[in-house]
């Protein structure tokens, strides 16, 4: 399972504007976003600005290696869920 | 400040209906225990039996419900003076939980009180039916605004409903009221995750149309904060 992150800028209509586009196998997964200093406890976390199917969820990880293991992990198990296991 | 459980059902359901001097002697003779709550305490829990119903004496409490998850999602914030389980006259079993989300200090009315003073005044029954209509009314306000809206929407209507709702009770003297909630306990409400809050509260205060900042609410620019909520009070159902 490959993982891939290609830098983007989100409108999100605030500061919080730098991105990545998150590919797993090619396949775009889901879109993070860099959380501003607006966001006090929080910044300079990495939000999950929009998943796709089973990553529909709005979590924040304290960084990048944080998010893309936790992506993995998620499609990893939706592979699971899809062949009863037999790919691992 | 309301002191007494009495005087807080004739502030409340005189809300809603009008009452004869007759009902407010009764209403004022209805005795219950009063008690304290940290925040965070439950007063009525999931699968308790009520045997009493809860009214705000001071403070702010939640009504909410925990996912399989333990994720929480709010179903209303009751202010000073507001009732918010008189459903628990009829329904045997608690479906959900009231609890603090600040120091608060609310009144336990035993349900044969109620049903004593319902007994001798057919007029103060008919306004607790209203009452818990009203509940209900919105209840399914909160489901069109969550389902239907969009995240600055959706805070309008939240932040127009509690104003609403404070000035008719006067706790809003002048376009500002206490509000102590944190931005996840807006985002329960609301449905929205805590970093979605605060860049929608960012938006609301650039563009001056309200604030929420340490308990307070202010409402800057009511019309426009009534236009971006699509808020139209008549759910609520107030005389005035």
């Amino acid at each position: 399972m490959a993982v891939t992150l290609q830098p983007v800028l989100v409108e999100t209509g605030t500061r919080d504007e730098e991105g990545r586009l998150v590919f797993v196998d090619g396949r775009l997964v889901a879109v993070l976003v860099l959380l501003s200093d607006a966001h006090e406890d929080v910044a300079g976390h990495w939000f999950l600005e929009h998943g796709f199917g089973r990553l529909h969820a709005h979590l924040t990880f304290p960084g990048l290696g944080a998010a893309t293991a936790w992506i993995a992990e998620q499609c990893r198990r939706r592979t699971d869920l899809a062949d009863g296991g037999r790919s691992r | 400040m309301t002191r007494d459980v009495g005087e807080v059902l004739v502030r409340h359901l005189g809300l809603f209906g009008s009452l004869s001097d007759g009902d407010k002697d009764a209403l004022m003779s209805v005795k219950g225990e009063v008690r304290d709550l940290e925040a965070g305490e439950d007063v009525l829990t999931d699968g308790e039996r009520p045997t009493y119903s809860v009214v705000v004496i001071a403070g702010l409490l939640q009504r909410y419900t925990l996912a399989p998850d333990r994720k929480r999602q709010i179903h209303s914030f009751y202010l000073s003076t507001d009732t918010p389980s008189l459903e628990a006259i009829h329904i045997g079993v608690m479906d959900n939980n009231l609890g603090a989300l600040t120091p608060s200090r609310v009144g336990l009315v035993p349900l044969p009180e109620l049903h004593r003073i319902m007994d001798l005044r057919p007029n103060v029954l008919g306004l607790i039916w209203r009452e818990t209509l009203v509940q209900a009314a919105i209840l399914r306000a909160w489901l069109m605004r969550n389902s239907r809206l969009l995240p600055d929407g959706k805070m309008a209507h939240l932040f127009c409903e509690i104003m609403t709702r404070a000035k008719a009770a006067g706790l809003a003297p002048d376009d500002t009221c206490d509000l102590p909630v944190t931005h996840e306990d807006i985002g329960d409400a609301l449905g929205m995750a805590s970093v979605h809050v605060n860049r929608t509260l960012t938006m609301l205060r650039d563009a001056a149309l309200a604030d929420l900042h340490a308990g307070r609410l202010t409402v800057l620019d009511w019309p426009r904060l009534v236009e971006v909520g699509e808020f139209d009070p008549s759910y609520l159902h107030l005389l005035r």
